[in-house]
């Protein structure tokens, strides 16, 4: 049997992303299936938007920060460039189907990783307020409840209890439970119990899948189920490690140019595995926050507040940079050490769901953030 | 005593002064000290620059906006930066979004007039971990048949071995993953869907890589004078990874295609 030489770079390709599925539209409940299509990246740990998207007009970028800004990046216009990790997404940019939001964040500054991501998926006003997540609200209110493809359901995307969630296992003999004995089973339950036992049931004879687990083939596969009709209309893919609070290197090769990749990867399985669909599609990013801007004693950076979003699909038709950029001054940073964020991230999450569940802005802001004035940003996007 | 009452009553302002709205309605603007050590509330929603709040859109009082909702007021201080690229850069870029089978063929001088033919094909494993030249395994990872016609080159009726498992199952990589011309040499350039890591039952699934097909020193092209004149019409070596490469045996080659 030969030997499997792996590098660290493929290894890295094939590990560290978990994929979701939600909003499969139910038989019977489902009245108006909305258009699009909307998909979540979930960068754990922190995305450093300065080094991913790095504002190279800003002139304290390179005194504050010049060991960890790539001396390859692409310039994107004056004020902005993109990390050359990025090769895909820079082709979709010129393509215009992609756009970035800078110097924006969740509303939360107290840089805790557990509070930080659940309020990301939360989408509450402070973390742990919210037992669900606002893109399972939003599927909730665009009727299409469906159900998880996931192990465990994450926060983002429960929502009402019609939610279900089932994997594909490809354990062995796995498929071959005796859904005679469960439905015996069932029938000496009451009512609402033995749904619980129809789901069981189900689940057992579910096809296996047979797909890669490395995070362009995860997306690719998510792709191609929200292509299909009936399909799911939300996937969330998560990758984590980009804490990087040491050696986070500037270029590709760098740790965090390496998970940069990654997302470059997922974006790009995603437009594979959509096809005709990636045209009525939305793909963004959310991390819980930024970095510090100054680099620290290890040659990495602290968790800080503002980052930046990536947002790519189809729905997009022009390509930008939105930002209201705060600079990067010692006195403009946000308590005097990270990137402050002046763009509410959930109205960009707002703006995504309104355009891939045709949801309204303000039924949004109430009822999926609770926040009735939360920024409509839909045309600084989408227009 | 008195400090008590103080207490409460300095307690009861900040309570007020929280919760006040501001003389024409709106909600005051929470911001952040310039030493960052307490909060500030001010109505009219100015934008000091000095001092920086957090989530400035969010809070920011209704302001004039083209959105259909007049009630969500959007921050215009939000610059939109355009993106502008040369068109070098442009084109280069568009380039990019390619499929993993382009491969440009202008470098090589492709076979003309060549009839239709087919041959059956045999590709078997070599691995380098033993001998730097490789040995080449016995049994073989795929079979099939190939149609020539002119330069062009697609695999029929083709499959991985059952043996090689995970996605290679899915006869679609041999239809369509596949992008093979024919030289005036006899070789076989351009890229293809290549399966090499073994994937037994239970084992996640790889995906395929794209090699690249190119006139290899060891190959033994075909007779493009007469394809169809001996058995063994040529082997095809293809490099895959510094452990292992293939080499794709082809033989009864006859007119016509299937």
């Amino acid at each position: 049997m030969p030997k499997i030489n792996l590098s660290r770079r493929e290894f890295l390709k094939v590990s560290g992303a978990s994929l979701f599925l939600a909003g499969l539209p139910l038989p019977g409940f489902t009245k108006d299936k909305p258009s699009g299509t909307i998909s979540i990246i979930m960068l754990e740990g922190g995305m450093d938007g300065l080094t991913a998207v790095p504002p190279f007009g800003d002139p304290n970028l390179l005194r504050m920060r010049e060991d960890l800004t790539s001396t390859n990046f692409l310039k994107l216009n004056s004020f902005f460039g993109l990390h050359p990790s990025f090769e895909y997404f820079a082709g979709l940019m010129a393509q215009n189907n992609a756009s970035i939001v800078h110097a924006t964040s969740f509303p939360y500054v107290l840089r805790s990783h557990f509070e930080g991501q659940n309020l990301m998926q939360g989408g509450g006003l402070s973390p742990f307020s919210e037992t669900t997540g606002w893109l399972g609200r939003a599927l909730d209110l665009a009727k299409t409840p469906g159900r998880s493809l996931s192990l465990d359901m994450p926060l983002i995307l429960r929502g009402s209890k019609d939610n279900d969630n089932f994997y594909p296992a490809s354990i062995k003999s796995s498929g071959k439970l005796m859904t005679q004995l469960i439905n015996s089973i069932s029938k000496a339950h009451s009512k609402n119990e033995s749904t619980a036992f129809t789901k069981i049931s189900k689940k057992s004879t579910q096809n296996e899948v047979n797909i890669p687990r490395d995070p362009a083939s995860l997306a690719k596969f998510a792709g191609k189920a929200m292509a299909q009709d009936g399909g799911p209309l939300a996937s969330v893919i998560k990758v984590d490690q980009f804490d990087t609070h040491a050696r986070q290197g500037s270029e590709k090769n760098g740790h965090h140019g390496e998970r940069l990749v990654i997302i470059d990867d997922i974006i790009a399985g995603l437009k594979e595995g959509l096809g005709e669909a990636w045209n009525r599609s939305i793909v963004l990013t959310l991390t819980e926050f930024g970095r510090t801007v100054a680099v620290n004693g290890s040659d990495g950076t602290d968790h800080g507040y503002g980052s930046a979003g990536l947002l790519a699909g189809g729905a997009i038709t022009k390509s930008r940079v939105i930002s209201q950029w705060p600079g990067l001054g010692k006195n403009e940073q946000f308590e005097q050490r990270d990137l402050m964020a002046t763009i509410d991230y959930r109205s960009v999450c707002a703006a995504c769901i309104e355009n891939a569940l045709g949801l309204d802005h303000d039924l949004i802001a109430n009822k999926v953030f609770f926040t009735p004035k939360l920024p409509r940003v839909y045309d600084l996007i989408f227009s | 005593m008195k400090k008590i009452y103080l207490l409460l009553i300095l307690s009861l302002l900040s309570v007020q002064s929280f919760a006040a709205s501001c003389p024409d309605g709106s909600d005051p603007v929470k911001s952040i000290s310039d030493d960052g050590t307490f909060f500030v509330y001010k109505c009219g929603g100015s934008n000091d620059n000095k001092t920086k709040t957090a989530n400035q859109t969010s809070t920011d009082s209704d302001k004039s906006s083209s959105s259909k909702n007049k009630t969500s007021p959007v921050d215009s201080n939000i610059v939109i930066y355009d993106v502008i690229f040369s068109s070098t850069v442009l084109n280069e870029l568009l380039g990019r979004v390619v499929s993993k089978t382009d491969y440009d063929f202008s470098k090589h001088n492709l076979a003309k007039n060549i009839n239709k033919h087919n041959c059956s094909f045999s590709l078997s494993r070599v691995v380098y971990d033993q001998s730097t030249l490789g040995i080449i395994e016995g049994w073989s990872m795929a079979k099939g048949n190939i149609n020539i016609k002119g330069s062009d080159v697609e695999f029929a009726k083709s499959n991985w071995s059952q043996n090689m498992g995970g996605l290679s199952n899915d006869p679609s990589y041999f239809r369509d993953k596949v992008n093979l011309k024919l030289t005036e040499g006899g070789h076989f350039v351009g890229k293809m869907a290549y399966f090499t890591h073994t994937v037994k039952q239970g084992e996640a699934p790889m995906n395929p890589l794209y090699v690249t097909l190119t006139k290899h020193k060891r190959s033994e092209p075909l007779n493009l004078k007469n394809i169809a004149k001996s058995y063994k019409a040529g082997t095809i070596w293809i490099d895959v990874e510094d452990w292992a490469g293939g080499v794709m045996t082809i033989t009864n080659c006859k007119e016509g295609n299937i």
